[in-house]
């Protein structure tokens, strides 16, 4: 369960974040959707504990991030938007390595990366090291190091960018299964057709601020739009603020 | 805490086991030196026991005379081909009855003879002062009248010019690596991880950034040390391979010396480590890291080149202690070493206050991205 309270984030005069509130329930997907600077990377830092808020807070699962930053970190799971791999280490190492800060050792250890580089299908690379990998592998390799210690809370900032049509697939596939083992995922995405596809609640965000939150089917709804991004476009610049459902 | 600082320790070392251009920059930083002191001492050996071409060509009417005798019994072998020419003009008997000097004409190249021709003059004139002394004799005049002063040289200095030059050497084949060897490992733990983007997923795991940089500074201090014991172990081994001995060079470089430097190092290894990583922090890119860490590196070397007297004075300071202790156990000097208390206090405030601002730093790490 992440719960985000009354956050807010300024750099100098640029106000990045301000007053944003939601949750992100388990056995759910929750989508940020917003334009380019509209505060959700800054959002997802927060919430990985990367940045401290200037006021609010971040629990996830019940800790808080500012004051049990540790316990809060072991909580969750981050692909971030630049996948950084460490291009000399094989894709095994990376998932020991995270594993083991992790916590995992030795038997755990050894069935967390065999399941992961399962689930991922990657055992014709698991041996190999990540220096000239695809985006495709690449994105495997960073997601599978995002949840190789089965955390309760996956963050995701915008995982489908630059994918083809079989890894988004993939991915889309894993995001559900993870769903209904009970994860809590949040993501930032801005491909609607995934949005939609994906989502059991969505938050819109413009300038920091949240514009509205529910199912994608009740933000239509409620806007009177005939899709999502139509339903976004309103919220954002016609209707202001407001919460559905 | 420590399990963690040993997992990242782990994998740092596995990273660097596998980045080329750090490991040959570690090399060359560690190699160089001791191959500058390889060159030095082959030069000085080979100039002390350079071997002078003995082979002259003999003119003139008197070749089995006194002076042939003389000159065979100095190393001269005659030949026909020689490059070398010595003429005696007249004969030597007719000389010595009349009381008459016996002109000889050494004749050769002196740009690529100069040695063979100089060999033969001072050959000529030490046969020259035993005709001298046999005259003397004849004519019944004691030794202390032919030589009224008894001139001998004393050196006051214990330490030979060729020692110090060699100690200075050494002195800096040690110090190379503490600057150099870690500086390319300790910039892509840091500057080289935010350029690739690696730093953010670390810095999100349950790992304090305290630990993230103990691990990285403990394995940019064992990298250190192994360079620093390379650099002592060939060193060690290339003095004791030179012919060194009768070149008025005495150094104390046993296993024990080596040992003892090995220990002496130490602090300053940690200190350059953490100094390293805080300037590749500081540094905005790869490349600034690359110049600040290089300017850091010249530090120990500015220290290696100062006077013993400095060196003493300011042994209070990490590195001049070191310097100070390398140079003492060189010479097998009996002066016993001052505790490195003060110094000892110093590095380890310096290596807190670097492990400190890194952490520090690392925490704004994505304020900054």
């Amino acid at each position: 369960m992440l719960n985000i309270n009354s956050i807010s984030k300024s750099y100098g005069d640029v106000t990045a974040v301000q007053d944003l509130t939601f949750s992100a329930g388990e056995n759910s997907i929750t989508t940020l959707l917003g334009a380019n600077g509209s505060g959700k990377t800054t959002t997802l830092r927060i919430i990985a504990g990367l940045i401290s808020p200037d006021q609010g807070s971040v629990s996830l699962n019940g800790y808080d991030v500012e004051s049990h930053t540790l316990e809060a970190r072991k909580q969750l799971g981050i692909f971030p938007d630049q996948f950084g791999l460490y291009q000399r280490l094989t894709v095994v190492e990376h998932l020991d390595y995270f594993g083991s800060l992790h916590g995992l050792k030795d038997e755990n250890l050894r069935k967390a990366i065999e399941n992961t580089v399962q689930i991922l299908e990657m055992e014709d690379i698991a041996d190999r090291r990540c220096e000239g990998f695809s985006q495709g592998q690449r994105m495997k390799v960073a997601l599978g190091r995002a949840f190789v210690h089965s955390p309760k809370v996956l963050v995701l900032d915008e995982p489908t960018r630059g994918l083809d049509i079989f890894n988004v697939r993939l991915l889309r596939q894993l995001l559900r299964n993870l769903r209904d083992k009970g994860v809590c995922i949040l993501m930032s995405c801005h491909v609607m057709a995934e949005i939609e596809d994906l989502s059991d609640k969505v938050v819109f965000i413009a300038n920091g601020q949240k514009k509205a939150e529910g199912s994608p089917k009740e933000l239509i709804e409620k806007s009177g739009a005939s899709n999502l991004e139509e339903a976004f476009v309103k919220y954002v610049t016609d209707i202001g603020g407001g919460n559905v459902g | 805490m420590l399990d963690k600082v040993g997992i990242i320790i782990r994998k740092e070392i596995k990273d660097a086991l596998r980045d080329p251009s750090s490991l040959f920059a570690a090399a060359l930083y560690t190699l160089i030196t001791p191959i500058m002191l390889w060159v030095a001492l082959m030069a000085m050996t080979t100039e002390a026991a350079k071997i002078v071409n003995k082979e002259i060509k003999l003119n003139g009417l008197d070749q089995g005379s006194v002076i042939t005798s003389h000159l065979s019994d100095n190393g001269f072998t005659f030949s026909e081909d020689a490059q070398v020419n010595v003429t005696i003009v007249g004969t030597t008997s007719e000389g010595f009855s009349t009381n008459k000097p016996v002109s000889i004409i050494i004749n050769g190249d002196l740009t690529k003879t100069a040695d063979t021709v100089n060999a033969v003059e001072e050959a000529l004139l030490s046969l020259s002062t035993i005709i001298i002394d046999q005259r003397f004799k004849v004519l019944d005049i004691p030794s202390n009248f032919i030589e009224p002063l008894d001139v001998q040289i004393e050196n006051s200095n214990e330490t030979s010019y060729q020692t110090r030059t060699i100690i200075y050497i050494l002195v800096i084949c040690f110090l190379m690596p503490l600057a150099f060897t870690g500086m390319s490992l300790s910039i892509d733990m840091t500057a080289g991880e935010r350029e690739r983007l690696t730093l953010e997923p670390l810095l999100a795991q349950p790992v304090s950034t305290l630990s993230i940089m103990i691990g990285k500074c403990v394995t940019s201090f064992l990298l250190t040390m192994v360079g620093s014991a390379f650099a002592i172990t060939i060193s060690s081994l290339m003095i004791s391979y030179v012919p060194i001995a009768g070149n008025e060079i005495d150094i104390s470089f046993g296993l024990i010396s080596a040992v003892k430097i090995f220990m002496y190092l130490t602090p300053a290894c940690a200190v350059f480590s953490a100094l390293q990583l805080a300037v590749a922090l500081y540094a905005k890119s790869y490349k600034e890291g690359m110049t600040l860490a290089g300017i850091l590196g010249l530090i120990p070397l500015s220290v290696s080149f100062l006077s013993d007297d400095t060196i003493m004075k300011y042994d209070f300071l990490p590195l001049f202690w070191e310097v100070g202790a390398i140079k003492t156990t060189l010479l097998a000097d009996s002066t016993s070493l001052v505790i490195p208390s003060v110094s000892l206090l110093i590095s380890c405030l310096i290596v807190i206050a670097c492990l400190f601002y890194t952490q520090r730093r690392l925490k704004l790490e994505t304020l900054l991205n």
